[in-house]
């Protein structure tokens, strides 16, 4: 029986030195990828999509329900880019909201045009979970009557959105997260002199 | 003969495995469920408070905050704070945050702490990692096999050709009469 315990401490062992060595191939890698900053990063998602960056920033929510879904910010608490986790990662938890953050991740786009939009209202018909809901507050997950107004709302303004873009769609941005680190609070993370217009990362959906 | 003891003991083996993983995701199929209706993750509390004094934004700095943060919860750790606008103060506490509108001096304390057992099983159904996925389609699997193994368990009047077939019977007219109903909208 001890033998047998003890061969698979073994197999653990060379399993943990494997994951240890691609671990350190991964930190090569991480040198050649862009490490930006939310502020930096949020008006030029554009550029970064489908690529790879390191972005760094302060955890303002973390969806509780499943946490599948948290928003960052840098400096200024008016753009907020919203962080999925990989299947790797699974979920975010509660308990990271207010920490500093470094997030490796792919640049997601979802473009957002008229048949988008009439498939949403089916989606909203049907009563379907959909990520272009998904805002600050993690969604909402108990929906009223007025929560459904709400939508109704939200998608004649994501119409408004699309009559005036010139493309024939708005696109909304966010970060596919493989890997994330939290780092230590160590200076002062005040956030000052700053006008409340309340606009996110380039496209991003909000509301309150 | 040798065909039924294999099925009792594939039925029996995979029952025993798979006894905890049906716990788990017993537990959590109710919680979630019910997911309307409560945070089954988390024990969410509100506590509104009040300071006397408004404050400007400007003399806050962070060891302004944390003895502020003292003044009306002393108990809770400081992690960080901003100003999403003008005249409010976020403070990020350890389990939770605190809002406090400088003008008015009210605010409240939201803290969330982990539902014990809870927590841990919604964290598993919610798949949280791609080795759990594999491990769920197993039990996934097994459970189909669970099932159908567990028909021929017994011979006679309590097997599947008697008391079996008309409780198979009504496990299987349930659902249907659910799709019937709501999603082929027969009637």
């Amino acid at each position: 029986m001890i033998k047998k315990v003890l061969g698979l401490f073994v197999v653990i062992a060379v399993m943990a030195s494997c994951a240890s060595k691609e671990q350190k191939t991964e930190q090569a890698n991480e040198q050649e990828i862009a490490k930006l900053t939310v502020d930096e990063i949020a008006g030029d998602m554009l550029s970064h999509v489908d690529k790879e960056i390191v972005i760094k920033g302060t955890v303002n929510h973390v969806c509780s329900h499943g946490g599948k879904r948290m928003f960052i910010m840098g400096e200024n608490p008016d753009v907020a880019l919203r962080i999925t986790p990989s299947k790797e990662i699974g979920v975010f938890e509660k308990e990271l909201e207010g920490s500093h953050v470094m997030v490796t991740g792919i640049v997601k786009e979802l473009r957002i045009d008229e048949a988008y939009v009439v498939n949403l209202e089916k989606e909203i018909a049907e009563d379907t979970d959909n990520e272009a809901f998904h805002d600050h507050s993690g969604g909402k997950h108990d929906e009223t009557e007025e929560d459904k107004n709400e939508k109704k709302a939200h998608i004649e303004a994501m119409r408004e959105k699309i009559a005036t873009s010139e493309n024939g769609y708005y696109s909304q941005f966010w970060v596919e997260a493989s890997k994330f680190e939290v780092k230590e609070c160590d200076h002062e993370h005040a956030h000052e002199d700053h006008d409340h217009d309340h606009e996110h990362a380039e496209g991003e959906e909000h509301t309150h | 003969m040798k065909l039924r003891k294999l099925n009792r003991s594939l039925h029996r083996d995979l029952g025993y495995i798979f006894f905890f993983l049906t716990v788990i995701y017993g537990l959590s199929g109710i919680a979630l469920n019910h997911i309307d209706d409560w945070n089954p993750s988390y024990v969410v509390k509100y506590k509104e408070i009040k300071i006397e004094k408004s404050l400007k934004k400007e003399s806050l700095d962070r060891d302004k905050v944390i003895s502020l943060l003292q003044t009306f919860a002393p108990h809770e750790k400081y992690k960080n704070h901003y100003f999403p606008n003008e005249t409010t103060l976020k403070v990020f506490i350890k389990d939770g945050n605190v809002n406090l509108d400088l003008n008015t001096g009210e605010g409240y304390i939201e803290t969330s702490k982990r539902r014990p057992i809870f927590h841990q099983v919604n964290y598993l159904h919610y798949n949280p990692h791609k080795i759990w996925t594999w491990i769920s389609d197993i039990y996934a699997t097994s459970l189909i096999i669970l099932a159908f193994t567990g028909l021929f368990i017994l011979k006679g009047k309590n097997g599947i050709t008697g008391r079996g077939a008309w409780l198979t019977a009504i496990g299987i007219i349930v659902p249907i009469i659910f799709l019937l109903i709501y999603y082929w909208k027969v009637f």
